[in-house]
């Protein structure tokens, strides 16, 4: 266990190699002792908790293969349903870390790796639209995430700023056939722009920053800091917007299972894998203003000015007008345009006060 | 009122010094992230009350602790335990528990460590960043039945859950 504090300490304070050589001697002790236990079917839970301890420690010392070989020996035995289900999670990121070691691929570190896993992605094929739903929020981010940056305000209808467009562009990879990869690379000038409703000049920056940026918001949400990530997007709109995409990135309840994210900073690789389900992500923060409800309905009707939609029941030709909070409506709705939607929401009077909202398949 | 001092860690001996500097600094960055300045009152409840007054003389880089993410809270609540620990039991921390015992350290003398079962006693720990009482209670409650895992060493578990925002140790003997 010392070494694994060591190894906790190393991560914490960015030496990852030292870090990873903790997890290896770590997992070599461990190993030993849980192999002791190996036969020993009636020892449980503290059987199948060793096997659990020993792969997870493998899985951190970056030994994949050793990992799971603990994970299938815990299974083996009688654990306990919770610690069943740890397996079994472990397994599954056993699984996503090989198909993520892309051989003598070298990334860039404007470039980001992203990254998809579960029943709708074959061997280099994942199915069209859980793909394109998710490469499109990815590049939003991207974006907002430049426009964030620069400290322009939220732009809640219209085309990307010109200045913006002229000065980043995003590419995308041919697919990598690990489990369904594509790699997002952020290419920018290096020149200062000057937006004329802005005194200062403002420097461009870097790609790796705006990765950096998204990867470090998916984190908070990841570890359920949304207060903290309000500090990092104190803006109101930017906040919701990337809330808002971050739950179109997520995987889903069977679909997508694991989406990951990887990229090259100065000294190390970062890899930042969705822990919460899209339903998992906190809804948009919407005041106390009435009962809280579900309505299902056709998306009609936009109001960027008013940030409000209609939907419409067609069995029952009701209309529901819809407040939509700032930062939403362009990047998040208006890919649902006549598309059947859920809504959840709060109602007051006639309007209801959008929390979350999803596809009715 | 007694006082307890997080930087008094050093003088423990079974830890080693990146693991003392890392405690220290996550109990001090937890502190001082829920508003509070050494000198603090705080206060042990459950099988046995008490008041302790928490100190510390040292700063953390708060910036580098937060990228530790959920984990601070654990290796605070570590920082603080062991220090209250030695005070309810008179023993210190002497070895980390290996995984499947159900326990995060062996208490004992120190001093026993040349004998090979110096183990005298074991202890549980866990933290809270903000928690009401019944989220407290039912984590000190699962931590209790968690110590279970090595009750076949017939040595008393302690468990201590340390709540940060008040902040207050909460104490259950198994």
């Amino acid at each position: 266990m010392q070494n694994v504090d060591e190894a906790f300490i190393a991560r914490f304070k960015n030496k990852h190699e030292e870090s990873i050589s903790y997890f290896k001697k770590a997992y070599a002790l461990e190993q030993e002792a849980a192999l002791k236990l190996k036969d020993s079917y009636s020892d449980e839970p503290t059987r199948s908790i060793l096997f659990r301890s020993a792969a997870s420690m493998a899985l951190n010392g970056k030994l994949m293969d050793e990992a799971a070989k603990m994970i299938h020996y815990g299974l083996c035995g009688n654990p306990p349903d919770d610690i069943k289900k740890e397996l079994n999670d472990l397994y599954e990121q056993v699984t996503f870390h090989r198909h993520l070691e892309f051989e003598g691929l070298a990334i860039q570190n404007n470039e980001m790796i992203i990254s998809f896993y579960g029943p709708e992605t074959g061997h280099g094929f994942i199915k069209s639209d859980a793909f394109i739903k998710r490469i499109s929020a990815v590049e939003k981010m991207a974006y907002r995430t430049i426009e964030r940056n620069l400290d322009l305000p939220f732009r809640e209808k219209g085309q990307y700023n010109k200045d913006v467009t002229q000065n980043f562009q995003t590419f995308f990879s041919t697919p990598m056939a690990a489990s369904y990869a594509v790699i997002l690379k952020i290419a920018s000038s290096n020149k200062q722009l000057v937006f004329p409703d802005q005194a200062d000049i403002k420097t461009i920056p870097c790609a790796s920053k705006i990765i950096d940026d998204i990867l470090h918001g998916i984190d908070l949400i990841n570890e359920s800091k949304e207060n903290d990530l309000e500090s990092l997007i104190p803006d109101e709109a930017y906040y919701n917007n990337f809330i808002s995409l971050a739950r179109e990135l997520a995987p889903d309840e069977k679909n997508i299972s694991q989406v990951g994210l990887k990229t090259c900073l100065v000294d190390a690789e970062k890899e930042v894998f969705f822990k919460r389900k899209c339903r998992e992500i906190p809804v948009l923060r919407t005041p106390k203003v009435g009962n809280k409800g579900e309505w299902i309905g056709r998306l009609f009707l936009a109001d960027a000015d008013q940030h409000k939609i209609r939907l419409i029941d067609e069995t029952t030709n009701e209309k529901y007008d819809v407040k939509v909070p700032p930062g939403v409506l362009s990047d998040i709705v208006k890919p649902y345009w006549e598309e059947t939607i859920k809504i959840i929401g709060q109602k007051s009077g006639k309007t209801i006060h959008l929390e979350s909202f999803e596809k009715i398949e | 009122m007694e006082t307890i001092v997080i930087n008094d860690l050093t003088k423990i001996k079974s830890l080693t010094d990146n693991m003392i500097n890392a405690l220290i600094e996550a109990g001090v960055y937890c502190l001082e992230d829920s508003k509070h300045l050494s000198g603090i009152n705080t206060k042990l409840k459950g099988d046995k009350t008490d008041d302790y007054e928490i100190k510390w003389n040292s700063s953390c880089n708060k910036l580098a602790v937060f990228s530790w993410g959920e984990e601070v809270i654990e290796w605070a609540a570590v920082a603080i335990s062991i220090l209250v620990a030695t005070k309810i039991t008179g023993y210190t921390a002497v070895e980390r528990a290996m995984r499947g015992t159900g326990i995060d350290y062996w208490l004992g003398n120190f001093d026993d460590r040349a004998l090979i079962f110096e183990q005298k006693e074991r202890l549980e720990i866990s933290g809270i960043k903000k928690g009401d009482d019944s989220a407290i209670k039912q984590r000190v409650n699962n931590k209790k039945k968690q110590t279970n895992q090595s009750a076949s060493s017939k040595k008393p578990a302690h468990v201590l859950v340390v709540e940060f925002s008040r902040p207050e140790v909460n104490y259950a003997k198994n």
